[in-house]
């Protein structure tokens, strides 16, 4: 499972990118980005922004607008605003642009253990930063078992029942060039409304396990370029056992094409019969360069019928 | 080895679903299954070689089928065109 996200962990991460320094609330270390069950601020609310009082962000960014606002107030509604900001119970506050924090502001920071963190970068530059990491971070994560692969330049993951010959199979893909992403659990998540991005969990980086022969260093044996760290997934085949009734009964036409739907993303697989004398390494390519046609548009199947309903037209050739 | 005239009678013809239906059938039998229309002679089993006859509603087809479940093989076949291979008209 993925690690809880807190305000002490992403200061540590993004401390030196943007010259964060931590001014006060370091009793805040552990507040969570991702608001829990109680919460008022559920899934769904801002993460980061700039001061929202009414719809409060989790990250409540103030940069020198903010703060010539909050200056202008007068005295009581400055403090309503400050009490606000603090009882709302962010993650944590940024004070960017370079601008000073309030004694009064520092003061409500260490009173509700709320982290403030202050910086000279200009607040557009933190929010952008922070929204980017926080939202791919929160993103939900799917485990798919088989070998995530680039073929040809496109993520494939392979998969298939254990013992089937995924691992034999990506090794072969890897001596004819192409590279691996993760071996048996590869972990995607959306990073865009129709992209579902794959990559290895840091322990298994660079490993293959073959039967036979054991674990495997690719990185070692066939060097950096035979790796890849992350990947867009955009087809999967699937390696089934097929006995020659199955096979008989295959789409002669159009293979055998469907779609899978993973986090609300379509991905379309191409399932490829495991059977005595097929070569599943061309198989997998031919299956991956005919998706890169139909991506472009072109659909084989399509045109070969078209061309034969002409040829019927015509009369045939009889 | 037996043989027979079967005639296409659904309107589009051996179009392309239909070929891969009748290819599909084909293979399900360990007979040998051929298919003429007029001088050209294509494999049952073989969807390029089906589709090649290009034979629309009205066609002929000369079937042969050769080998231990030739009857079964020719009884199903027969069935499909006369079927209009699944579709309505």
């Amino acid at each position: 499972m993925k690690p809880v996200l807190t305000a002490g962990s992403l200061f540590r991460e993004h401390q030196h990118k943007l010259a964060l320094r931590w001014l006060a609330g370091q009793g805040g270390d552990s507040r969570t980005i991702h608001a829990g069950e109680s919460e008022t601020v559920g899934r769904g609310a801002p993460w980061i922004g700039h001061l929202n009082l009414i719809h409060p962000n989790r990250i409540q960014v103030l940069g020198r607008a903010e703060m010539r606002y909050l200056d202008s107030l007068g005295k009581n509604s400055h403090d309503d605003a400050i009490q606000q900001l603090f009882a709302n119970r962010p993650a944590f506050v940024v004070i960017a642009d370079g601008c000073d924090a309030s004694d009064d502001l520092l003061l409500s920071a260490e009173e509700s253990r709320t982290p403030i963190f202050a910086t000279n970068l200009p607040t557009h530059k933190i929010i952008s930063h922070l929204q980017y990491h926080i939202s791919g971070w929160l993103e939900d994560r799917i485990t798919l078992h088989g070998v995530f692969m680039e073929i040809l330049g496109m993520g494939v993951l392979i998969t298939g029942e254990s013992g089937i010959g995924k691992s034999e199979l990506a090794l072969e893909l890897i001596s004819r060039g192409h590279r691996l992403v993760a071996d048996d659990a590869p972990e995607f998540y959306r990073i865009a409304p129709d992209i579902l991005n794959g990559y290895c969990p840091n322990p298994l980086r660079e490993f293959l396990e073959v039967r036979g022969l054991g674990i495997l260093n690719i990185r070692e044996m066939f060097g950096d370029s035979a790796v890849k760290p992350n990947k867009n997934l955009r087809l999967i085949i699937h390696l089934e056992r097929m006995d020659d009734e199955a096979l008989r009964r295959m789409d002669r036409l159009n293979g055998s094409k469907q779609m899978l739907t993973f986090l609300d993303v379509d991905i379309p697989q191409v399932t490829l019969p495991v059977a005595p004398g097929h070569n599943l390494a061309v198989l997998a390519e031919g299956a991956t360069r005919n998706h890169i046609l139909h991506q472009r548009g072109y659909d084989a199947a399509q045109v070969f019928i078209e061309r034969q309903r002409l040829l019927m037209e015509e009369g045939g050739g009889a | 080895m037996i043989r027979k005239d079967i005639p296409v009678i659904n309107r589009l013809g051996l179009h392309a679903r239909a070929a891969a239906k009748l290819v599909t059938l084909a293979s399900e039998f360990s007979s040998a299954v051929q298919l003429e229309r007029g001088k050209k002679r294509v494999n049952g089993k073989s969807i390029m070689g089906v589709m090649m006859l290009a034979a629309g509603q009205g066609a002929t087809i000369r079937v042969m089928v050769d080998g231990p479940d030739e009857q079964e093989a020719m009884a199903s076949i027969e069935e499909l065109f006369r079927q209009r291979f699944g579709e309505d008209e």
